[in-house]
């Protein structure tokens, strides 16, 4: 497993290398200066050159990548000027609080929908099942943004039960960190809790439609314990959706972060985007992409873990 | 399974309860705009404004950060509302240029110290000239705000600043310039003490930026990135301890979350929330703020080339074609309709030139004299607007409605949304640069006459020497007017150039006059002492939170 791990990290660099290629590449072709808010309107030619030459914005692009690609192999992932501090400490700071964000809507939305597409799939056809699909439905098609503000005008402007957002960490105690995170994680777990619930429902009804389902009955397993051998021949495909889920979860969602003043990953990506920082933009980009890398090979090895017939693919 | 599923349900209704129960608690504790003397505010920004010595966000961050954290060597009488605000001593205690404007000497306050106890003088203004004047390979060099600064400094001419003596300092301007101590609004002066020892240690003024010290009313306390800022007051300020304690700072660029924030108590100010809630707002008590300020939507016709360059009817035509009223309506009545580039009682408003009105048969007429009878024979006009962003307004609802006005007299319009950033930078390369060429006309939100330095770049034919307008504006009498308007010491005389120059520019329509800002804020009742400022800026030493 250890060797399936390295080899798995080590297939990762040809694709961060291509990631950070592709969208050093787009940055610098869409339109906009890449000097952003450094220049302004009153500035002559040779100011407004001497701005971007403390950019390096102009040097040829092969050797502006390559010496990104330098630093970052030192643990240098730049200056944003726009942003006046290192790449590595906004990165920081947003990535820890995207992670708290992420990872608990990833638990709640993956337990949720576990436990619904379970719940239904068992009982395919009857009320229950119709209810459990009508909310996967639904969680998958309210879009983000209308949920967080019809949340936030009821738990926060009229029920004044929970903060309007804003994280702070633990500086208000437990219980201001769990009352900033609910609404968020409310609004950001559905998609994850719909979409996992519609995959849970098919592997389990295509499980128990499977041939050894009967034959577990014949040889007389209790209810409970044929629900256990569905559970593990279900579980595979939530699993890689899962990760998939929650990789998105710590790439940080732009609307659920922007309604809700979070300072994650979303909101530091969009602002860069908006302001054409570069420097962070690039960072974290890479970033996501590596989590998403680590993510895949997580779920990899906890598939290969559960289910022998994995093992063998995974090479 | 039944029991399976009652201990499923059981399980998810315990979590909620837990949830719930611990946020009465949590919520409790991060509300709490009742404290007094703590102002807590919604702003419009995506994030803290910079806290070094020239913010970034534009005025949000001189507003609520640099006016706070510093004082520049003038400051506007922020106290009255009743007339434009004008450049008042601060931390020098008069400013006076000699006959042509061309030496300004400053005498400085002999009772101030930085807030690490540093004194202020001479030394240190030269030190700050020297930080963006001085040699660009210089230890103390401040290349950021030299650059994003360079429009306060502009005038400054380099080694043309000395010390008389520890409180006199004479400042030598380029060329006669009669607005240094406009500009000198924005030269916040850090301590020389402070800059020193954070950059001999090996750190940057970024370094600096992060526990900020200066002369103003307020301290940096605390600063947590994309979350807020608490500026604590500074007892011993020169001019009197501000009566609040704390000022938080929130960033919340989503209009539907400052609201909430504020309804729920979170902040008692919360800047331009959503038009729509206004009555709702009025209705809970709450003292919704509209007011008129300099701050127009005026968006800028390329002039660069055909249709609108030679084409005065045309531009006429889209101005008359403009219902202001209804587009007013949209938004809530959040901004009025704007008959000139300056509100009515502005000292740069023409008092005998009726502007634009809406006037669909004089539109028509003119749109046929211009050569398109019907808009016949005229492209759809690719229109340049941003999302939203700080001092926009609201954007996609105004163009919606624009789009219907200019069609209901033949002319189609384009939309082209693009990023704030990107918007500015179209300002910044022009409109004949081969990226922007296919832009005909480009949004503008100016706080249009707010310090008479505000919109020389928008008139005058060349930018900088050898940098054509950025619409491609261009009128030699305009040119001559506003070069005399900046050349006099005289702030009269400099208003009558610039109404002068403004008549014209309101002929030739070389603007599309849509919309004045009202500035929509609310506060809460137990916020006292707001004064409705006729600037983008105010002075918070003013404002208390009370029981």
């Amino acid at each position: 497993m250890f060797r399936l791990a390295v080899r798995r990290l080590l297939y990762s660099i040809p694709i961060l290398i291509g990631v950070s290629i592709i969208c050093f590449l787009l940055m610098n072709v869409l339109p906009g200066s890449a000097a952003g808010g450094l220049i302004n309107d009153q500035m002559t030619d040779a100011e407004k050159y001497a701005a971007e030459e403390r950019l390096g914005l102009h040097d040829p692009l092969p050797i502006r990548y390559w010496d990104w690609l330098v630093n970052i192999l030192q643990g240098d992932l730049g200056f944003s000027q726009q942003r006046h501090r290192d790449v590595s400490e906004l990165l920081g700071q947003a990535w820890a609080n995207t992670f708290i964000l992420a990872i608990v809507s990833a638990v709640i939305g993956v337990a949720l929908g576990i436990l619904l597409g379970f719940i239904a799939g068992t009982r395919r056809g009857g009320w229950v099942d119709k209810i459990v699909s009508t909310f996967s439905l639904a969680g998958l098609s309210i879009p983000s943004f209308f949920l967080g503000v019809v949340l936030l005008s009821v738990f926060a402007s009229k029920l004044q039960l929970l903060p309007a957002g804003g994280w702070n960490g633990m500086e208000d105690g437990i219980g201001g960190a769990i009352s900033s995170l609910i609404l968020p994680v409310a609004t950001g777990s559905l998609v994850t809790a719909g979409i996992t619930a519609r995959v849970m429902r098919a592997a389990i009804v295509d499980t128990m439609s499977a041939d050894f389902i009967e034959t577990l009955r014949a040889k007389g397993l209790s209810e409970n314990e044929v629900r256990k051998h569905v559970m593990r021949n279900a579980i595979s495909p939530v699993l890689t959706t899962s990760g998939v889920q929650f990789g998105y979860l710590l790439g940080g969602s732009v609307v659920v972060e922007t309604i809700f003043r979070w300072p994650g990953m979303g909101t530091l990506t969009y602002n860069a985007i908006s302001s054409r920082d570069l420097p962070v933009i690039q960072g974290t980009i890479l970033i996501i992409a590596f989590a998403f890398v680590l993510i895949n090979l997580a779920v990899d090895i906890i598939q290969a873990a559960i289910d022998p017939r994995v093992r063998g693919t995974l090479t | 399974m039944k029991l399976s599923m009652r201990k499923a349900v059981t399980f998810v209704a315990g979590l909620l309860v837990a949830g719930m129960s611990l946020t009465a608690c949590g919520a409790s504790g991060s509300g709490g705009s009742s404290d007094p003397g703590v102002l807590k505010i919604a702003m419009t920004a995506s994030d803290i404004p910079f806290t070094g010595t020239y913010p970034d966000n534009g005025y949000e961050g001189f507003r609520f950060v640099s006016n706070n954290l510093y004082d520049g060597l003038t400051r506007l009488n922020l106290d009255q509302d009743t007339e434009l605000p004008t450049p008042q001593p601060s931390l020098a205690e008069s400013v006076e240029p000699n006959e042509d404007g061309t030496v300004w000497t400053f005498k400085l306050r002999e009772d101030v110290e930085f807030t690490d106890g540093t004194p202020f003088n001479a030394d240190a203004v030269i030190f700050k000239l020297d930080t963006v004047k001085g040699d660009p390979d210089g230890k103390y060099f401040d290349a950021d705000v030299a650059s994003r600064g360079s429009a306060v400094f502009k005038y400054v001419k380099a080694g043309g600043y000395k010390k008389v003596d520890d409180y006199t300092v004479t400042v030598e301007t380029t060329m006669p310039y009669g607005l240094l101590n406009y500009d000198a609004l924005s030269w916040f002066i850090p301590s020389p003490t402070a800059v020193k020892a954070v950059i001999d240690g090996g750190g940057t003024w970024a370094d600096f930026a992060k526990a900020p010290v200066g002369t103003g009313p307020f301290t940096l306390e605390e600063l947590v990135p994309g979350d807020h800022a608490l500026l604590v007051r500074n007892d011993d300020y020169w001019h009197g301890p501000a009566k609040l304690e704390e000022i938080y700072l929130y960033p919340a660029p989503e209009a539907a979350t400052r609201l909430s924030m504020f309804e729920s108590g979170e902040v008692n100010w919360a800047d331009a929330p959503a038009p729509d809630a206004i009555q709702q707002l009025q209705d809970s008590g709450a003292n919704v703020i509209l007011a008129k300020y300099p701050h127009s939507i005026s968006p800028r016709f390329n002039e660069f080339r055909a249709p609108f360059k030679d084409n005065v009817e045309l531009r006429q035509a889209l101005n008359y074609a403009l219902d202001r009223e209804a587009t007013a309506a949209i938004i809530n009545d959040a901004g009025f309709p704007a008959s000139q580039y300056v509100y009515e009682g502005h000292p740069d408003f023409v008092p005998d030139n009726p502007g634009y009105g809406y006037d669909k048969a004089k539109a028509e007429q003119l749109l046929a004299e211009a050569g398109y009878p019907g808009g016949e024979g005229l492209k759809p006009l690719v229109f340049a607007y941003p999302q939203g962003g700080s001092g926009n307004m609201y954007p996609p609802e105004m163009m919606q409605s624009l789009q219907q006005q200019f069609a209901d007299i033949g002319v189609d319009v384009e939309l082209m949304p693009v990023e704030w950033n990107t918007l500015l930078t179209m300002g910044i390369e022009g409109l004949n640069s081969p990226q922007w060429q296919d832009i005909d006309i480009l949004w503008a939100s100016p706080a249009a006459g707010m310090l008479p330095t505000t919109y020389t770049t928008t008139v005058m034919c060349e930018r900088v020497p050898g940098t054509p307008n950025a619409a491609g504006m261009c009128n030699p009498e305009i040119d001559e007017l506003w070069d005399k308007g900046l050349a006099t010491t005289d702030i009269e005389q400099t208003h009558e150039y610039f109404r002068q120059g403004l008549d014209i520019a309101l002929d030739e329509a070389d603007f599309l006059y849509w919309m004045h800002d009202l500035n929509l804020r609310v506060l809460a009742p137990e916020v006292k002492g707001f004064i409705p400022v006729l600037s983008w800026w105010t002075d918070f030493t003013l404002i208390s939170v009370e029981d």
